[in-house]
């Protein structure tokens, strides 16, 4: 555990009994980890499904838990596993939706999406949504854990159950792709 | 803090894409889950019924087995005739040959097998033994014959009714009373083992024990005289007793 690692002493009042302090975990974690989610299974019914039994897993496992690593890291390998469970089920594992199909999604969504937000921005995030989609599954998971879930490559590793080498080659790809599909959008290092 | 290789890719410029969609989850599911997380913290009910219920089967076995072996342990009832006569007589009364005289006195030392065993066979041994003779040897008094008959009331296992004399369980000699002498003829017992003397000889040796001055001797032979003949003494040489 890194000194000062505020979440994971969140954690540890929650697992004592303390439920004001799950309710601040739950508020510095909430949209990180439903984007991650969002992003990684690509349905919209199914985001709000895998979020709760995360987050479910979370309460049910709130004994067990040990501060022996970061909370982000905890938190985003049961996000990560729950991915994987959802891929199983839907048989989905090695499926590439068509950015079309990720596209429409998206405007579809209701959560936030608007007749006002359909502008410029909300076009170069549908082009990232379906770049994202474009991508292999491992690399797409390397990808959300690094930008939404703040994870460092060894984290990253830790999480998907690869050596930190690969989960650096696989970030890389993944942005190389990513940038390559966006163009003059992607931004720049 | 991250290693170099972190460095080279910036997270601020991807995120700020990403974040234009897929903000946050829905307010209900929000709710959802903070009251799960609270509903995980709350006690739960104590499951009280469930060591109770437990010990109120294992109670109930137990009294169960207690009630229906208890029962073939040690016959519920006995007859005062049951501890009549001594364990050390019975090996004689055996041999006699008295099958149903004997089989009260073996039950007391024997186990559960056997007591079942002469409970659920009456008839055999009512065909062994005559119907109008009770089987047990009961010593009581020739005289005491209406608490004789009363006696073979049924008393609980764990004794002797309260009104039966102890001497009665194991007299030094017993009274040859009308029932015991009857079963004697019937089946050789207690004749062969110990007869009883004739009680006119006794105290004629006894009054010879007096003459030759042995008074203490004498007054011990009178006394085991009356034990065995109760109320012959009385009657026949009052001025004695």
């Amino acid at each position: 555990m890194e000194a000062g690692d505020a979440d994971a002493q969140l954690m540890l009042r929650y697992a004592a009994g303390d439920a004001r302090a799950f309710d601040e975990l739950y508020a510095l974690h909430r949209s990180g980890l439903w984007r991650f989610i969002r992003r990684s299974v690509r349905d919209a019914a199914a985001t709000d499904d895998v979020f709760q039994e995360c987050w479910s897993r979370v309460i049910t496992n709130r004994a067990r838990y040990r501060p022996t690593a970061r909370f982000a890291t905890w938190l985003y390998r049961i996000a990560h596993n729950c991915c994987m469970d959802y891929w199983r089920r839907s048989g989905r594992r090695q499926r590439r939706e068509s950015a079309d199909d990720d596209a429409v999604a998206a405007a579809s969504d209701e959560t936030s999406a608007g007749p006002l937000d359909a502008a410029e921005d909300d076009e170069d995030s549908d082009r990232l949504a379906a770049a994202l989609a474009q991508l292999p599954d491992e690399q797409r998971a390397v990808f959300l854990l690094y930008v939404e879930g703040g994870l460092s490559v060894a984290e990253i590793g830790e999480v998907t159950g690869a050596n930190p080498e690969t989960a650096k080659s696989r970030l890389r790809y993944a942005v190389a792709r990513l940038k390559e599909s966006l163009g003059a959008v992607a931004p720049a290092d | 803090m991250e290693p170099d290789h972190d460095q080279q890719i910036a997270r601020e410029p991807w995120q700020r894409l990403l974040r234009e969609r897929y903000d946050a989850p829905p307010e209900v599911t929000d709710a959802r889950i903070r009251q799960a997380a609270r509903r995980a913290l709350a006690p739960r009910p104590s499951r009280w019924w469930l060591p109770a219920s437990l010990a109120a089967s294992v109670l109930l076995a137990v009294m169960l087995v207690q009630w229906q072996y208890g029962d073939d342990r040690a016959p519920a009832y006995v007859t005062e005739s049951d501890v009549a006569v001594p364990i050390g007589a019975a090996p004689a009364a055996m041999d006699a040959g008295s099958v149903a005289a004997d089989e009260p006195a073996t039950d007391t030392a024997e186990p559960a097998g056997r007591a079942r065993e002469v409970r659920q066979a009456p008839a055999t041994d009512a065909a062994v033994a005559p119907p109008s003779v009770p089987p047990p040897l009961m010593e009581l008094p020739a005289y005491d014959s209406a608490p004789a008959a009363s006696a073979e009331r049924e008393t609980p296992v764990t004794g002797i009714s309260a009104g039966a004399p102890a001497q009665a369980v194991a007299p030094a000699t017993p009274a040859p009373t009308t029932e015991s002498r009857s079963l004697g003829k019937l089946g050789g017992l207690k004749e062969s083992a110990e007869a009883p003397r004739d009680p006119e000889e006794w105290y004629e040796e006894i009054e010879d024990l007096r003459a030759a001055g042995r008074i203490e001797d004498a007054e011990a032979e009178l006394d085991r005289l009356e034990a065995a003949w109760p109320g012959w003494l009385e009657k026949n040489h009052p001025q004695n007793r």
